[in-house]
């Protein structure tokens, strides 16, 4: 009987050596991919959904309300949350999610982990750098820490410094940091954390790179968007970005031509106030088509987003 | 361009279905195994450690303090959660852990997992899923991050149904609706934190048997989980026999000790001090000797606890 038992935990500890394709410590490609398959666009190599850079740059100035009144008329109702405290309070930010999820600790599951994480990255056992080393330019660095404050900073001024030099971007953390003036020297970059603290990270175990993970109300995927300012956070999945963002955007095209049209008198409040006559459509769609340097969409996007309202 | 996508696309959705034993739903028996590596005794065919029947029904008798003062002592310091409510609080409850993990619902993520589900064969709705697995003398542990309102796993159907299944209860973070209804299954019991009559809504099951948090602590599936007096504690399958074992001596020990001072054998002062003198010592071993009737452990156990003990 224990002759058979060692036998079968030899073949199960050579399944596992043979198959780092495991979710420990880093999910798969296949395992993303799994997640986020109506992304159809470009992927980076771990499998996350690559939302274009001009997408990106175009869903900053995007209000978090129009953002989550889309989602939520796609069937989307868990993208937002708010409580937070920031870096810089003052500046947005956005950028493609890479999380990681943090547990309380135990010394089983940790040697387990650190052995499969030296195994494939050749990282030593400190677990709140594994997800820092896989941050790519342009990446907001998401990580359920459970809410935990005291001995739960889950970076400081050294893992910050090393957070901007990969990502040039920021992070999102349901958890705590130390050393926000530290943090606040690091020239560029922002991140929201629920509160600060003098401690240091204990007895926390970072168990997985890009597996899905809850922040607050709000289900997080890799490769998702995240747009942070104003004290709240909005989730947007890659798939959703171009459609959320053109809504945005269209929705500031009108907000913009109408409050000009009212000003320079070519129609009244009443005219624009309501759902819009074929007559200040047509003026709006004129406007639109001789300032192509207002209007941020391509063509064929904005063929697209004026369809999709019925216009 | 397009048509390399496509590509890929087909042959990730080939890779996923052939490649079952990923993450997703269920923890794969690999994966289970690679979390609780440090048990070498008997496995469940879905990996989960299995704890023998005698020192399941043997936790159901030991202390919480004790339990958490022995699992402190070896370094697992997030083991236990309180601030509970029951369905029946006086009755005590200890069973395996089958763990079950929840996030707020994404469209994009309900349809891979519900086609994961379907393609391996599994019925009925995701929060009916963790409770098909449950085996005798489970306890169904979910992670239901503590929503009450819309978040109530079950009510008095999926009640009946686990208890048909496991013979035990459940431990949730989170909610239940109809606890009168819960009340009447005869030898069922749970931990929860609020009742509330609403039903679930914008959840979503992601993943049986995978690590989960309840409060402060983190349970593995196969962990002890033993429920008493408005807490729980969650013992590693590999430290069970050690845990059980020391929380039974020390109970031997407090019995005999109440009873000499009772008797005037030896006075407290005998007692009440870390280390008993020689003649304590070999008193307490010959009133073990001759109350054959208060002694849960094996011989060999009992031997094996006096040296951990220095006796």
């Amino acid at each position: 009987m224990i002759r058979r038992l060692i036998a079968s935990g030899l073949l199960a500890a050579s399944v596992l050596a043979s198959a780092p394709a495991a979710s420990q410590v880093l999910m798969t490609k296949e395992q993303i991919l799994f997640y986020t398959s109506e992304w159809k666009g470009e992927g980076f190599p771990d499998g996350r959904p690559k939302v274009s850079d001009d997408l990106i740059r175009r869903a900053l100035p995007m209000s978090l309300e129009e953002a989550w009144g889309t989602l939520r008329s796609l069937g989307y109702n868990n993208q937002f949350e708010s409580h937070w405290q920031a870096i810089h309070p003052d500046r947005p930010m956005v950028g493609r999610a890479l999380t990681a999820q943090y547990m309380p600790n135990r010394p089983d599951m940790k040697a387990a982990l650190s052995a499969r994480a030296n195994q494939l990255r050749g990282w030593d056992d400190k677990s709140n750098i594994w997800p820092i080393q896989e941050l790519q330019n342009g990446d907001i660095y998401v990580a359920d820490g459970y809410g935990k404050i005291v001995d739960g900073t889950l970076i400081g001024d050294v893992l910050g410094t090393s957070i901007y030099a990969k990502s040039k971007n920021g992070f999102v953390f349901d958890g705590s940091v130390r050393d926000v003036q530290g943090l606040s020297a690091i020239e560029g970059l922002n991140g929201l954390f629920r509160e600060a603290d003098p401690s240091a990270i204990k007895e926390m175990q970072m168990v997985r790179i890009n597996g899905p993970v809850r922040i607050g109300r709000a289900t997080v995927l890799p490769g998702d968007i995240v747009l942070a300012k104003y004290g709240g956070v909005v989730f947007i999945p890659a798939h959703l970005a171009q459609i959320v963002i053109t809504q945005a955007e269209f929705i500031q095209l009108r907000e913009v031509w109408g409050k000009e049209s009212i000003r320079t008198g070519e129609f009244g409040p009443a005219d624009i106030d309501t759902a819009w006559s074929p007559k200040v459509k047509a003026a709006f769609l004129k406007w639109v088509n001789d300032n192509p340097s207002r209007v941020p969409m391509s063509k064929a996007e904005f063929e697209d987003v004026r369809k999709r309202n019925n216009f | 361009m397009k048509k390399h996508l496509m590509m890929a696309a087909l042959l990730g959705a080939g890779l996923l279905a052939s490649a079952p034993a990923g993450a997703q739903v269920m923890m794969s028996p690999q994966e289970v195994t690679f979390y609780t590596a440090d048990w070498k005794g008997e496995r469940f065919p879905d990996g989960r450690p299995k704890v023998s029947d005698d020192l399941v029904k043997r936790a159901r008798n030991i202390s919480l303090e004790e339990a958490w003062g022995t699992l402190r002592g070896l370094g697992y310091h997030n083991q236990f959660e309180a601030d509970w409510q029951a369905i029946r609080p006086d009755q005590w409850f200890a069973g395996r852990a089958l763990t079950a993990q929840y996030m707020p619902a994404r469209p994009d993520m309900a349809k891979p997992l519900m086609d994961r589900a379907r393609a391996m064969k599994k019925a009925g709705a995701p929060n009916i899923w963790p409770i098909n697995e449950l085996q005798n003398g489970d306890i169904y542990v979910a992670d239901g991050y503590g929503k009450i309102i819309d978040g109530t796993l079950i009510g008095d159907i999926l009640g009946n149904s686990i208890y048909a299944r496991s013979k035990n209860g459940f431990v949730f973070d989170g909610g239940v609706r109809d606890v009168q209804g819960l009340s009447q299954i005869e030898g069922m019991n749970g931990l929860f934190r609020k009742a509330d009559p609403s039903f679930i809504q914008e959840m979503q099951m992601v993943e049986i048997n995978q690590p989960v948090r309840i409060g402060r602590a983190t349970v593995l599936p196969g962990d002890i989980v033993v429920a008493k007096f408005g807490g729980v504690v969650f013992i590693p399958a590999h430290l069970a026999a050690l845990v059980i074992t020391q929380s039974e001596f020390i109970a031997l020990k407090d019995g005999f000790s109440h009873e000499v001072v009772r008797t005037g054998e030896f006075g407290p002062a005998d007692m009440d001090v870390d280390v008993w003198a020689p003649k304590v010592k070999a008193a307490f071993i010959k009133w073990v000797e001759a109350h054959p009737d208060r002694m849960p452990m094996t011989k060999a156990q009992f031997q094996d606890v006096l040296k951990r003990n220095k006796f």
